[in-house]
């Protein structure tokens, strides 16, 4: 009976991964303009050479753009650098969590028909930590030092350093920062781990005569044994949780935090064929709900691949071209220099919603030696066209059934979608009489499992405290025994 | 009859206790926090401490009881080490049962097992750790508490988590909070994590690798606490206790010297009666 249910459970396997999933094709993509509050950081490491592209999308009037960013060491002119937009463009479609779609051939004619369907091109939006307002410059004596004063491109840049967070707030507000009220006592730590503060302001006249109508993506790069991006600083004036994309290039492996956990977000799984209507607002859901099933601390793994220019292949199916030599030029991957072995790069995308009770400490990374490939997708299956009269396609059309009411459940696991006209999708191929149509269909090919996620929850962590109490028990069973054995 | 006495005779040996609990945290990483790992790697550890175990056995003599010891090794690989391929895995197997036989000073090993085929293949760069794998929840932090206590009331080194865990605390406190001026809820995060209290708890109590008296035993913590407090807090090395328990063992023979008490054996129990 057992050895009957894993050869069940083992052609299930096969028949929904291993098959199906040497070939597909990509149909919707979601990106990263679903999501409100974000920021997307462009994060590069080579032994200590950090270089850290950050994306800029300030809705306002430039006039009141103003960001601080605690930096480990007073940047040159030359390490600070005006990039264009569209490489987080091409970094986020390339990325992003995909849709790809399967045509059933028609068991009847078995003819393969292959068929490329419209591609869905998103862009997207972001908020950069923002002081808003600036004025005038008044020089006096806050403890506050100016260790460096450039302009580039559109923006005004001062490197600061501070003895004292009382000082530093003083300073900037005098000179017409507006800093939110939590800020100052957050400033203080990074004050006295050394840090210095790269404060960036619009040039209003050179951001007219660059032509641009929104503001370029800032690339800084330094050497550091500091591997980390700061979050506290942008929490300070926030409302309820941000978003951050990082997208990550290293010479060996995956970059993952070390004080965070880090989960990968479901993939592989089977959903309605509708879906690729409302793809990104799937996504959407389903991140929403990982993230509050890992408690809301965990940092999600959405992209990871080698993307050395003599890696063959880049990604299984491509949502878009991947990086390209150009590209890594622009964001800071310096070892890259052609078509040689030593140009290895690896790409990890990062995903991380966060706030202040669940995320106390600035993300701190760190690159391991893991090139195992990764990708967010998710599978449509288009059934078979034709006539399917003949047995096999009766067959067919039964376990299209259940493959069907698989999906429906998955759809509302992943992403708590429900719909009683769902109904309608898992019997539209079946012929029933209306007189029958609540006979059993048997040839259940998938199991279809449905999962109640309202007790989900509940459920979960029922299973975490039983799963200790047994453990107890052990451990009481294991105690410390007195024994007095005289032989 | 006779199995009840091996169950009973067993029952008192506390690595069985300590497999059971390693194996359970093993198996809630994977139920609850969403470990990627292959049973492969999990079978070539747990394979390459065992077999190697049984050569040193063969070769140098001694009880097939200290194959637990082994299994408990292989187990702390397991959770601990991250390798990209079966191979390396096998490699921290042997080097781990290996450095118990051959790094040795007056009939007692230097380094702990563990620690030592963590720390040589993480250096040669195929291996890594995964310090933020456990995350920072309630049932976590409660199973590895729980555990503890089970597993420290038996092989009485509590004193050497409490010292480490205690100086860790103060020494992280006097920076983050006193003299960088974070809040709270920074430093309890550090402490939250599980793989910090797993290391106290789990890792630097192995009897066999720590100072025989309880004053040597405080000194160590002590001065592990501290030389992982400045790699961490100066250098940024995510894996500072591991790199200070891997140094702080070397002083382990000289604090011997100094305090003598009884070493430790796992069967001391039935020995003396």
């Amino acid at each position: 009976m057992k050895k009957k249910v894993i050869a069940a459970t083992l052609a299930m396997l096969l028949l929904s991964n291993d098959i199906l999933a040497f070939c597909g094709f990509y149909v919707a993509k979601a990106s990263t303009d679903l999501f409100n509050e974000k920021s997307e950081v462009i994060l590069v490491r080579n032994g200590d050479h950090t270089v850290i592209t950050m994306s800029n999308d300030f809705q306002g009037d430039v006039k009141d753009f103003a960001m601080v960013v605690p930096v480990p060491v007073v940047l040159s002119e030359g390490q600070i650098k005006v990039v264009e937009r569209g490489i987080f463009d091409r970094l986020d479609a390339y990325s992003a969590p995909r849709l790809v779609e399967y045509h059933d051939a028609n068991p009847c004619t078995p003819v393969y028909h292959l068929h490329k369907k419209p591609i869905a091109v998103n862009d997207f939006a972001m908020i950069e930590e923002v002081d808003p307002s600036m004025g005038i410059e008044d020089e006096a004596n806050y403890g506050v030092t100016i260790e460096a004063e450039y302009t580039i491109g559109e923006y005004d840049i001062l490197l600061l350093s501070a003895m004292e967070s009382e000082g530093l707030e003083a300073w900037l507000t005098q000179n017409g920062y507006k800093i939110p009220p939590k800020a100052a006592k957050i400033l203080q730590p990074y004050i006295l781990s050394d840090t210095k503060f790269f404060v960036v302001k619009v040039n209003l006249d050179n951001q007219q005569n660059s032509g641009f109508d929104y503001l370029r993506p800032l690339q800084i790069s330094f050497e550091s044994d500091r591997f980390m991006l700061p979050l506290r600083l942008g929490m300070a004036n926030a409302n309820g949780p941000q978003d951050l994309v990082v997208y990550g290039f290293s010479k060996q492996g995956r970059i993952e935090p070390v004080n965070y956990r880090t989960v990968k977000v479901p993939t592989g799984n089977h959903v309605p064929q509708f879906i690729n209507k409302y793809f990104g607002e799937f996504y959407k859901d389903l991140f929403h709900r990982q993230y509050h099933k890992q408690s809301r601390s965990a940092v999600f793994l959405e992209y990871a691949w080698n993307v050395s220019p003599m890696q063959g292949v880049k990604c299984d199916p491509c949502v878009s071209p991947p990086p390209v030599f150009a590209d890594f030029k622009t964001a800071g991957v310096n070892w890259v220099t052609g078509m040689n072995d030593e140009s290895q790069v690896f790409f990890t995308r990062l995903h991380v919603r966060y706030e202040q009770d669940k995320f106390p400490q600035d993300l701190k990374f760190h690159i391991t030696p893991n090139t195992d490939h990764f990708q967010a997708r998710y599978v449509i299956t288009h059934p078979a066209k034709g006539d399917l009269t003949c047995s096999a396609g009766q067959e067919y059309i039964r376990k299209l059934e259940s493959l069907r009411s698989m999906e429906v459940s998955e759809l509302s696991a992943l992403a708590g979608w429900k719909n009683p006209n769902y109904l309608d999708y898992i019997t539209e191929y079946s012929q029933r009489s209306q007189s029958d149509k609540f006979a059993p269909n048997k040839n259940n090919f998938f199991p279809s499992i449905v999962v109640s996620r309202e007790s989900k929850k509940m459920k979960e962590h029922i299973e975490k405290w039983a799963f200790l109490v047994f453990v107890l028990a052990a451990v009481i069973y294991f105690r410390p025994r007195r024994r007095v054995q005289l032989e | 009859m006779k199995l009840a006495q091996i169950l009973s005779a067993e029952r008192d040996d506390p690595r069985c206790l300590q497999i059971f609990l390693l194996s359970s945290f093993l198996i809630y990483g994977f139920l609850f926090l969403n470990w990627s790992s292959s049973w492969e790697v999990f079978a070539s550890a747990l394979g390459s401490t065992a077999f190697s175990q049984w050569i040193w056995i063969r070769y140098r003599g001694g009880s097939l009881h200290s194959l637990k010891s082994a299994m408990i090794s292989g187990l702390g690989l397991c959770l601990l080490l991250k390798v990209d391929s079966l191979w390396v895995m096998a490699l921290a197997g042997i080097l781990t049962i290996s450095s118990k036989y051959l790094l040795r000073y007056q009939s007692k090993h230097i380094f702990n097992p563990t620690n030592f085929g963590i720390i040589v293949t993480v250096f040669f760069g195929h291996a890594w750790i995964d310090p933020g794998q456990w995350g920072q929840g309630d049932s976590t932090l409660a199973l590895i508490v729980l555990g503890a206590v089970g597993i420290l009331l038996r092989v009485k080194r509590w004193d050497l988590s409490v010292t480490f865990l205690g100086s860790m605390f103060f020494l992280e406190a006097l920076r983050l909070i006193l003299y960088l001026g974070w809040d709270f809820p920074v430093l309890f995060h550090r402490f939250e994590s599980g793989t910090i209290l797993l290391f106290a708890f789990f890792m630097i109590t192995d009897p066999k690798t720590t100072p025989n008296s309880r004053k040597g035993r405080v000194i160590w913590g002590v001065l592990m606490a501290s030389v992982s407090f400045v790699l961490g807090q100066y250098f940024y090395l995510y894996e500072a206790p591991l790199i200070a328990l891997f140094t702080i063992s070397l002083t382990t023979p000289l604090l011997d010297l100094l305090y003598k008490a009884e070493r430790f054996s796992w069967t001391i129990k039935t020995q003396n009666i």
